[in-house]
C-alpha cells in the first residue's frame, strides 16, 4: 500500500455518534439515528486530506469484542483480519466510563488506535471535567475531542491520524488478568505459536485472551488448524464461564481504577434526560404518550399535509387538461393524459404527506424518544416471546422494510431475528401510506387521522400476535434479555431532521420517476389495448386479468379495479394508487382521484376500510422478498412470508367488511 | 403543607390546576363524544349548545388525549406531595406534551384553513373556526404560563 494511503477504521459503542463523524469526514450522507444499532453494515469512503488519501470504514456499534451478534462479528472480523492502519474508537464523552470497556479489548489487540472524545461539549455542559491528557497517558494512546455534528476537532483528529501512521513503533498494551489466568493465557498462546498462518494473521495474546473467555466464534477461527484440538483439550479442563467471569471483573476493576482519574464530577446524576425518562418509561404513562405521540404525527401527517397535496392535484390535474387539448393523436393524449399523469401524479400528490410524516419520526427519533419506545415496548414483547430489541426493526420499518430487515442484524438471538424477520413485513412502510391517505381522506375526511393511525397500529398488533403464534410454535424457545442503552435526550436539528425527510422521502420521489411511471404505462397499455376497445373497459386485458381474480377478492368488497390494482402493488405498493389513477382515468377527466372513488358506486367506507387493512398485510413487495430471501438464506421462509402475509390479510379484510356490512 | 418550600409549592398549585382542567375538560369531551358515537343524544345540540363551542367538536382521541395529559400533572403532583422532588419531571413533561398536542392541533387548523382557501377562495366557505379550536389549544395557555416561568429552572437541571 503506497504510504500517502491510510485505512481508518471507526469503532465505538453503539450511538456515541461514528456514522455521524463518518459522513462529516467522508461527506457521505449515511443515516444517523439517536438510537442504537442503525449501522449494521460497514461503510466505507473515502477523504483526501493534506496530500493523503484516508480511506474512512465506518464499522457496526459495539459494546465489546465477544462477537455475539452479527453486527459485532462484522466489527471485529473487519479489525482482525483487515488490520486497517488506525483505529479510531469514537467515545461518548458523557458516559465514558462504559465505553472504556470496548477501550480495554480493543487495545488487547494491538492496533495503532486513537480515541475521538465525542460529544465534549454535552459532558462538560453539565459539569463534567475532562482530563484529556491524563487520559493519553493512561491508556497510552492520543485522545482527541470532537464534536462530530458540529465539524468540530476534525481536522486535529485527521492531523493524528497521519501522526500515528507515521509512527514506526506500537507497543500493544495488555491486561494483567491475575496469575491463575495468566498461566493459562501463556499456556494456550504456546499452543498457538505453534501455527505459523495464526501467528503471523493474530496476535497470539489476543487469540489466548478470546479463547479463555470462550469465544465461539476464535474456536471456529481455529478449527482448520493442527493445533484445534489440543487447544481444545485445554479449554475442556476449565470452567470457561468462571473465567469469563474473572475476565470481565478484572477489566471492569482496571477501568474503576482509570475512570476517576481521568474525569472529575463523572459520577452519575440526574440530568434532564434522567428527569423526561421517569416520564416517558413510567409503567403507566409510557405507553399511552407513546400512543399519543404516533396519533399525533399521523394526524398532522393527513390534515397539516392537505393543502399541499390540493395543490399538486390541482398541478396534475391541469397538466391533463393540457395534455387533452393539445396532444394529438388521441391515443398519445391518453397515454400522456390517462396513463403517465394519472398514474404519476395519482402518487405525486402524496409527496406532502410521506415528507412531514418521516420529518416527524426524524424528529422523535433525534432526539432519543424512538430508543425508549423500543424499551417501553420492551415488556410487552418479552411477555409475548419477543424481545423490545425486535422493536428498532419494526420502527424502522415505518420508513421501508428493506433496511428493517437487515437491521435484524442486531439481535442476537437466530429464534429472534427469524420471528422479527417474518413480522416486519406488516409494520405499514412509507409506500403504503398513500393508499391510506387516498381511501382514509376520500372516505374518513375529517377522522382521517386518526384511521390511519389506526391503521399503523394494526399492523403492529398483527406483528406482534404474529411474532407470538411463530415463537411458540415453528420458532420455540425463550426471548434472549434486552439490553439496550437508552441515549441521552437531544433537541432535535430542523438541519438534521430535513436531511433523514429527504434520504427518506426523496425515494419517493425517484420510484415515482423510474418504477410508477413505468408501471403506469404498462397499467395504461393493458388498459387500452387489444386495439379498438374502450379504455378500460372490462372486456381490455386489464379487464380480463382484473376479472379472472376478483372472484378471490369478491368477499373482501373490492371490484377488478381494485383487485388488478393490488395485483400490481407487489412490484411497489404506490403502483396500487397509480394503477387506480390510471383505471380511473384521473388525468383525462379533469377531477381528482379521490372524487372518481366517491362517484363510483362501488366503494364505500367499509369497502375502503377493507381495502386498507388488506393493504396494509398482503404481501410485501419484490424488494422485500429479495431481502427475507438474503436474509434468512431459505426460500421456504420467503414463501412462508409471502403466503402468510396473504391469508392474514385476506381473513382480517374479510372480517372488516362483512363484519361491516352486518353492522350497517 | 409547611414542609414544602414557596418554589415546590407553586409547581404544585400549577400541576393541580393544569391537571384538573385538562382532566375535567378531556372528561366531558369523551363523554360526549362517546355520546355522539354512539347517538345516546342529538348530535346537533351539542355541536351547536355552548358545551359543543367549548368542546366541539366530538373528538375521542384527543378527548383521551386530554386526560393523559391531565394525569401526567397530577402524577408529579401526587410524587411531590410525598416529598419525591423528582416529581417535577412529570410538571416538566406535562408541560412539554401539552405544548406539543397545542401546537399539533394549531397546525392541523392552519393546514385546513389553507386547504379551504385553496378549494373555496377567500370566503372559505366549509371551514369552521369553532370546528378546529379544539380544547388542547386554548388549555394549552396555562402550561404556556408554566414554561415561561420556570423555563430557565426546567434548561438548568442538567448543569
Amino acid at each position: 500500500m503506497a504510504d500517502n494511503r491510510i485505512r481508518v477504521a471507526l469503532t465505538g459503542n453503539p450511538n456515541v455518534g461514528k456514522t455521524t463523524l463518518f459522513n462529516v469526514i467522508t461527506g457521505s450522507r449515511q443515516h444517523v439515528g439517536n438510537w442504537p444499532g442503525v449501522t449494521v453494515e460497514k461503510k466505507s469512503g473515502l477523504k483526501i486530506y493534506k496530500g493523503y488519501e484516508i480511506e474512512v470504514i465506518d464499522l457496526p456499534g459495539t459494546y465489546s469484542l465477544t462477537a455475539y451478534s452479527l453486527d459485532e462479528v462484522v466489527a471485529r472480523d473487519f479489525i482482525v483480519d483487515e488490520k486497517p492502519d488506525v483505529v479510531v474508537q469514537i467515545v461518548d464523552a458523557t458516559n465514558i466510563e462504559r465505553n472504556l470497556y470496548l477501550t480495554t479489548q480493543l487495545m488487547e489487540l494491538g492496533s495503532k488506535m486513537i480515541i475521538a472524545l465525542n460529544m465534549y461539549d454535552l459532558a462538560e455542559e453539565r459539569g463534567d471535567k475532562l482530563h484529556v491528557e491524563k487520559m493519553e497517558k493512561i491508556l497510552a494512546m492520543p485522545v482527541v475531542r470532537t464534536i462530530a455534528s458540529d465539524n468540530v476537532g476534525i481536522s486535529e483528529l485527521l492531523d493524528t491520524v497521519i501522526a500515528e501512521k507515521q509512527k514506526e513503533n506500537h507497543h500493544a498494551r495488555e491486561i494483567g488478568y491475575g496469575d491463575e489466568i495468566e498461566s493459562r493465557i501463556i499456556e494456550v498462546e504456546k499452543v498457538l505459536s505453534q501455527d505459523k498462518e495464526l501467528a503471523s494473521r493474530y496476535p497470539l495474546r489476543w487469540l489466548a485472551v478470546r479463547l479463555l473467555d470462550g469465544d465461539e466464534n476464535i474456536l471456529r477461527k481455529i478449527a482448520g488448524s493442527g493445533i484445534a484440538q489440543e487447544i481444545k483439550s485445554i479449554l475442556s479442563s476449565l470452567d470457561i464461564e468462571v473465567y469469563e467471569a474473572l475476565m470481565a471483573d478484572k477489566r471492569y476493576e482496571i477501568i474503576s481504577a482509570m475512570f476517576p482519574q481521568m474525569c472529575e464530577r463523572c459520577m452519575t446524576r440526574m440530568t434532564t434526560s434522567d428527569m423526561i425518562d421517569r416520564v416517558m418509561t413510567n409503567k403507566y404513562l409510557g405507553i399511552p404518550i407513546f400512543l399519543a405521540l404516533m396519533w399525533g404525527a399521523f394526524e398532522l401527517t393527513f390534515s397539516f399535509a392537505n393543502p399541499f397535496m390540493t395543490i399538486i392535484e390541482m398541478i396534475f390535474i391541469w397538466l391533463g387538461e393540457m395534455a387533452a387539448v393539445h396532444i394529438h393523436p388521441d391515443w398519445l393524449a391518453s397515454l400522456v393524459g390517462e396513463g403517465i399523469i394519472g398514474g404519476v401524479g395519482s402518487v405525486f400528490s402524496f409527496i406532502p404527506n410521506i415528507f412531514i410524516l418521516f420529518f416527524l419520526l426524524s424528529m422523535l427519533e433525534d432526539s432519543g424518544y424512538l430508543a425508549r419506545a423500543a424499551f417501553i415496548v420492551d415488556r410487552v414483547m418479552y411477555k409475548i416471546g419477543l424481545q423490545g430489541k425486535s422493536f428498532i426493526p419494526m420502527l424502522l420499518g415505518f420508513g421501508c422494510n428493506v433496511p428493517a430487515i437487515m437491521a435484524t442484524r442486531s439481535i442476537e438471538d437466530r429464534m429472534d431475528r427469524m420471528a422479527t424477520i417474518m413480522v416486519v413485513p406488516f409494520i405499514s412502510c412509507g409506500a403504503r401510506l398513500p393508499i391510506y391517505i387516498l381511501f382514509a381522506g376520500t372516505f374518513f375526511s375529517k377522522n382521517a387521522g386518526t384511521v390511519i393511525f389506526c391503521i399503523y397500529l394494526l399492523g403492529i398488533l398483527v406483528a406482534v400476535a404474529s411474532a407470538k403464534l411463530l415463537r411458540t410454535t415453528t420458532l420455540k424457545g425463550h426471548p434472549a434479555p434486552f439490553i439496550l442503552e437508552l441515549p441521552p435526550y437531544r433537541v432535535p436539528t430542523l438541519k438534521n431532521s430535513i436531511r433523514h425527510m429527504w434520504d427518506n422521502g426523496s425515494m419517493y420521489i425517484r420510484k415515482a420517476g423510474t418504477i410508477i411511471l413505468g408501471g403506469s404505462v404498462v397499467i395504461w397499455l393493458l388498459a387500452a389495448l387489444p386495439w379498438g376497445v374502450e379504455y378500460g373497459s372490462e372486456v381490455s386485458f386489464i379487464g380480463i386479468i382484473g376479472h379472472a381474480i376478483q372472484p378471490l377478492l369478491g368477499p373482501l368488497g373490492f371490484d377488478w379495479k381494485i383487485s388488478v390494482s393490488l395485483l400490481f402493488g407487489f412490484v411497489a405498493k404506490e403502483i396500487v394508487v397509480a394503477s387506480l389513477g390510471v383505471l380511473y382515468g384521473v388525468g383525462d377527466d379533469h377531477f381528482a382521484l379521490t372524487d372518481s372513488l366517491l362517484a363510483d358506486p362501488n366503494m364505500y367506507s367499509i369497502t375502503a376500510l377493507s381495502l386498507m387493512v388488506f393493504s396494509l398485510l398482503y404481501m410485501p413487495c419484490v424488494a422485500v422478498v429479495g431481502i427475507i430471501k438474503k436474509e434468512t438464506g431459505s426460500w421456504k421462509w420467503t414463501a412462508f412470508s409471502v403466503a402468510y402475509g396473504l391469508v392474514v390479510a385476506w381473513l382480517l379484510a374479510f372480517v372488516v367488511f362483512q363484519g361491516g356490512k352486518l353492522l350497517y | 403543607m409547611e414542609q414544602y418550600s414557596s418554589r415546590s409549592k407553586e409547581k404544585m398549585f400549577f400541576a393541580f390546576l393544569a391537571g384538573f382542567l385538562y382532566l375535567l375538560a378531556g372528561s366531558i369531551q369523551f363523554v360526549f363524544s362517546l355520546s355522539t358515537m354512539l347517538g345516546l343524544f342529538p348530535v346537533i345540540s351539542f355541536e351547536n349548545g355552548l358545551i359543543g363551542i367549548f368542546f366541539a367538536p366530538s373528538d375521542l382521541i384527543g378527548s383521551l388525549i386530554l386526560v393523559l395529559i391531565g394525569s401526567i400533572f397530577i402524577y408529579g403532583l401526587t410524587e411531590l406531595r410525598t416529598g419525591l422532588n423528582e416529581g417535577i419531571a412529570y410538571i416538566y413533561v406535562g408541560i412539554l406534551i401539552s405544548l406539543l398536542f397545542a401546537t399539533v392541533y394549531v397546525l392541523v387548523m392552519a393546514g385546513n384553513w389553507m386547504d379551504s382557501f385553496l378549494l373555496n377562495g377567500p370566503e372559505t366557505n366549509g371551514w369552521d373556526l369553532l370546528y378546529d379550536l379544539r380544547p388542547a389549544i386554548y388549555l394549552g395557555i396555562l402550561p404556556l404560563c408554566g414554561y415561561l416561568i420556570w423555563r430557565k429552572e426546567f434548561r438548568a437541571m442538567n448543569k
